[in-house]
């Protein structure tokens, strides 16, 4: 009988226990099972490969796997939405590009507000750069916008991602008074790339990490970026070449539900910023044209909410891309 | 003389211990990949990589590059069987080999398919290891105005796919291309067609639609007979090394279909899918009797299955020449590299050769290492004919459903996947073919992306129609096309008698065609694209061409199906098979439809394959009452309850096992 009621007690404040401080406890222990991860965009693309570059390091670092999940569509929106909408229990963890996150909603694409994703951090950039063919007549971009402005709308300028970073610098550009005319591209596969190695285009505004693969063709003659980036120390920044307008920012970040609890977010965040400060990991990240800058949570919130006039720049410019039809 | 000593070291590599074990395992999950629906090569490909982090360059490269060959092959294994191409790339593949299988001759069919495969991986593979400079520097030459003539020519096939249907044909062609408008439009970034419903912003995805097409749809087929087998009876036939012969001398068409399949692959964003169909094409076009094609014949296994394959080298060599990867999967395979710090392109060649040489020697090794690997799968497959017929149908259905499932983890894709195969199975009944559809679908995007990027170029100084008419290659496009599409009806007047020559209209007015199934079919397939054209017209100009095109063309074509039908009554048009008429089977193929549709409703809360447990068994009980008619006792039921475990297992080890991929968990799993 003693036994029984002892039992009982045990029985009540353990359901106590777990009524109040189910989300505590739920947080402390975190992960208690396996971590699910929305990539929004296509297995095998540049976001996959960024995860699964780091996905070892998080695993350990956790004790508890990462599984991916591949939910292409809309350019990451599809995936995106669905994660806004997931309960915010740390389970659910997507990864993809800032301002391209924002900039869907602000175009209609989203079925969600930008403020509905809280970062855990960001991993690395992959600003944008111009660029033309190593034998074009252009060695400087002084001497590319000077023919532009000569001839305008007679050079063709590829962007190999609709509305996307890439799309964004060219429009900026030509928003910075340089009469280009911008023919965008369906992103991946490398279309556009061959355009540009086939002449179909004279230059082209890409993300470094599309641009690496024909690294020995191009000669790049600006980056959209506001410090000059390690893979190549020699090309000008937007800014130096006076158009400190034209930015080409492309921040890969890793997000999670809002509300999801802080202790949550931190526990994350390390798993993550041991993996991107790992030299293996980093080194990986910059032969496959991305350059590592971790921030962490509090960092990359900053860095979104001062971001925020660039992002909306971005659409404003874009709205009048559609009405005025390129 | 350099390329012989990068080769003979090559060949060293290629053959470490480890690298053939690995090549042979990439082989068969390859080719079990390819053979599942819903899992192509850019799915197994982008499932394997995370594997090759830990591997050497050399190991990592020949695993890759084995899995894509043997993917390739793979999908003409299930389009033989069972008329359910595993991908898109074996539509055409599907369209003679099933034929061939009705007839008993199946083991023929997978053989002829296997030693064709295999030439056109070695044929690709040499020329990639010959001429992948000058190759790569051609396809450079190919502009958007070229494309979208190519894709123009693709389409001209329209016309000449089903003789005597042309019509039809062609509209069931601008249906697949009105398919592939809805979701996002591709070049204006933003969305169309999506009548405010924010799911189809996605648009429907080409494989899974494919799936719906071609598996739910013969499935629905299938379900017309109580026949208890599928094949009355299969013949023994010739041995494999004999196929192979025969393959063999049929060498012109080999090697014709592998050069086109190769120049395919080299182009960007096309690959094995466009390099099958067109090869299927012309090798219809320049036979002595392309009325035997549809039938069953050898060329139209061999040419298809030899150009898909021959595209796998082919898509390798801009990779390796310039850096762009030269199809989809070729994309993953740059993902791969890059992961492992290496950066495909001119730089691999020049930096390390010997991993370069070693990539392309294991391509053409492992075309002939695939010959046995795919014929002991293909002969484990084959034996799924001996499956009684009650027992195939639910187990493709839910294979179907969790293939759909796998590509984008999305249970909307399923249920497009359902609808598409009860849409398919209707338009076939009004003989509007899936495989005219699965050609629109394919190529009207490449024929759109082309159209507008060329229509953005002409903006920097060019007159857009000397860019799209009058540039050289897109004038021998152009040319091509304008033929095909005249030619049959050149050639049937040159054919006829004299006096006969000149159109003959023999106008009747036919008022019982109102009576017939396809009239009505048509007619809603006509109304239900007016709405279509109302929401392009507000469209901006260059997103506006292409969707008006194909709306308005399906409109126009349908209402020539419609005048046809009432004016000119067409022999073959007539419905005196008996298959309109609604009988007990239309029954039991509704059910069927429902029950699947129920089942992936409640699959959230159920669990996915415990729900695809439940549909199995329900459709199978019901075959097992009503089709079949008979009892069902404790003993039977309990052998139908171990089928369906058996079966789910099978689909639980292929997609969450092997493939590591995600289902949704309810109470079950």
């Amino acid at each position: 009988m003693l036994h029984l009621t002892r039992a009982a007690a045990m029985f009540v404040s353990l359901c106590t226990m777990l009524l109040a401080g189910g989300v505590a406890a739920e947080a402390a222990d975190y992960p208690v099972r396996p971590i699910k991860l929305i990539v929004p965009w296509s297995a095998g693309g540049g976001m996959d490969n960024l995860a699964r570059i780091l996905e070892p390091i998080v695993t350990q670092k956790l004790g508890k796997p990462l599984t991916f999940n591949y939910r292409p569509g809309a350019s990451s929106s599809v995936g995106i939405s669905e994660v806004a909408h997931a309960k915010a229990d740390g389970y659910t963890v997507t990864v993809n590009n800032f301002p391209l996150q924002s900039t869907n909603v602000g175009l209609g694409i989203g079925n969600y507000k930008p403020e509905d994703l809280v970062p855990v951090c960001m991993v690395a950039q992959d600003p944008t750069m111009l660029v033309v063919l190593k034998d074009s007549p252009w060695n400087t971009v002084e001497e590319f916008i000077a023919e532009a402005k000569a001839k305008p709308n007679s050079l063709s300028v590829g962007a190999p991602d609709r509305f996307g970073p890439s799309h964004g610098t060219a429009l900026l550009m030509k928003a910075a008074g340089v009469p280009i005319n911008i023919v965008p591209f369906a992103a991946g596969a490398g279309k556009g790339n061959s355009a540009f190695l086939g002449g179909q285009v004279q230059a082209v505004s890409g993300t470094i990490s599309s641009l690496i693969p024909i690294k020995e063709s191009i000669r790049p003659l600006m980056v959209g970026s506001k410090t000059r980036i390690t893979q190549f120390p020699d090309v000008r920044t937007s800014a130096e070449v006076g158009m400190p307008d034209v930015l080409g920012f492309c921040g890969r970040f890793f997000w999670v539900p809002k509300g999801t609890p802080e202790a949550v977010i931190n526990r994350l965040d390390e798993a993550f910023r041991a993996a991107s400060q790992d030299p293996v990991v980093q080194q990986r990240l910059i032969e496959a044209g991305m350059e590592p800058r971790y921030l962490n949570h509090k960092d990359a919130a900053a860095l979104i909410k001062s971001m925020q006039p660039d992002v909306e720049r971005l659409i404003v410019t874009f709205k009048d891309a559609i009405d005025k039809g390129y | 003389m350099d390329i012989v000593w990068y080769v003979l070291n090559a060949l060293l590599e290629v053959f470490q211990p480890f690298n053939v074990l690995m090549m042979l395992v990439g082989l068969a999950l390859g080719v079990i990949g390819g053979m599942l629906p819903g899992i192509n090569s850019v799915t197994t490909l982008a499932l394997f990589v995370p594997f090759t982090f830990s591997m050497s360059p050399y190991t990592a490269l020949i695993s890759l590059g084995s899995i894509y060959m043997g993917s390739t092959y793979g999908g003409s294994i299930a389009s033989v069987l069972i008329n359910t191409p595993g991908q898109a790339s074996s539509i055409a593949t599907a369209m003679e080999g099933y034929p061939m299988t009705l007839r008993g001759d199946s083991r023929r069919a997978l053989d002829l398919s296997l030693s064709a495969s295999a030439f056109g991986g070695v044929f690709g593979g040499v020329m990639l290891l010959l001429f992948f400079e000058p190759l790569s520097s051609a396809a450079l030459k190919f502009g958007s105005e070229a494309f979208f003539w190519m894709g123009i020519f693709g389409l001209s096939a329209l016309a000449t796919l089903f003789p005597g249907q042309v019509v039809k044909s062609l509209m069931a062609g601008f249906i697949g291309m009105a398919i592939s408008t809805i979701g996002m439009d591709q070049t204006a970034g933003l969305p169309r067609f999506t009548m405010g419903y924010y799911p189809l912003i996605q648009g429907l995805d080409m494989v899974v639609v494919m799936i719906g097409l071609f598996s739910i749809s013969q499935m629905f087929t299938l379900l017309e007979s109580d026949d208890d087998y599928i094949v009355a009876e299969a013949k023994k036939g010739k041995s494999f090394w004999r196929v192979m012969l025969d393959t063999l001398r049929r060498m012109k068409l080999l090697c014709g279909s592998s050069m086109l399949g190769t120049f395919i692959g080299i182009m960007p964003g096309t690959g094995g899918t466009v390099a099958s169909i067109l090869a299927y094409n012309e090798a219809k076009r320049f036979s002595r009797t392309p009325e035997k094609f549809g039938t069953g014949i050898d060329d139209g296994i061999i040419a298809p299955e030899s150009a898909n394959n021959a595209s796998v080298g082919g898509a390798l060599v801009p990779l390796l020449a310039i850096g762009i990867p030269g199809s989809a999967s070729a994309a993953v395979i740059v993902g791969g590299l890059m992961a492992q710090g290496i950066t495909p392109g001119p730089q691999l060649l020049e930096k390390a050769p010997d991993i370069a040489y070693a990539f392309i020697v294991s391509i053409i090794i492992c075309s002939v290492v695939m010959i046995p690997v795919g014929w002991l799968i293909s002969r484990g497959c084959v034996k799924m004919l001996d499956l009684r017929r009650k027992f195939i149908i639910p187990a493709v259905i839910t294979l179907s459903c969790v293939g759909g499932y796998a590509i984008r983890s999305s249970m909307f894709d399923v249920n497009v996947m359902l609808l598409t195969g009860g849409f398919a199975y209707v338009c076939l009944k009004a003989k509007i073919q899936p495989a005219s559809m699965a050609l629109g679908l394919v190529l009207g995007p490449i024929v759109e992306e082309n159209l507008v990027i060329t229509m953005m170029r002409a903006r920097a100084g060019g007159d857009l129609v000397d860019l799209l008419v009058f540039s050289p290659l897109a004038m021998v496009f152009m040319i091509c096309s304008i033929l095909v599409l005249c030619l049959p009806f050149i050639m049937s007047q040159i054919k006829k008698p004299a006096g006969e020559r000149g159109l003959n209209l023999h106008l009747t007015c036919n008022l019982l065609a109102v009576k017939r199934f396809d009239f009505w079919m048509v007619l809603l397939i006509v109304l239900a694209a007016i709405p279509f054209i109302i929401e392009a017209t507000d469209f901006q100009e260059e997103s506006r061409i292409y969707p008006m095109f194909v709306y308005v063309g399906i409109v126009l074509l349908g209402l020539l199906a419609l005048v046809n039908m009432v004016f000119f009554t067409y022999p073959e048009n007539t419905c005196d098979d008996g298959n309109c008429n609604i009988g007990m089977c239309h029954l039991h193929i509704l059910f069927c439809f429902l029950v699947c549709l129920a089942c992936i409703q409640i699959s959230d809360t159920l669990g996915f394959y415990a729900s695809m447990f439940l549909c199995m068994l329900v459709i199978l009980v019901y075959l097992t009452l009503v089709n079949h008619k008979e009892r069902l006792t404790v003993k039977e039921f309990g052998k139908l309850v171990l089928a369906t475990f058996i079966a789910i297992l099978f689909e639980y080890l292929c997609f969450t096992v092997l493939l590591q991929m995600e289902t949704p968990a309810g109470m079950l799993i």
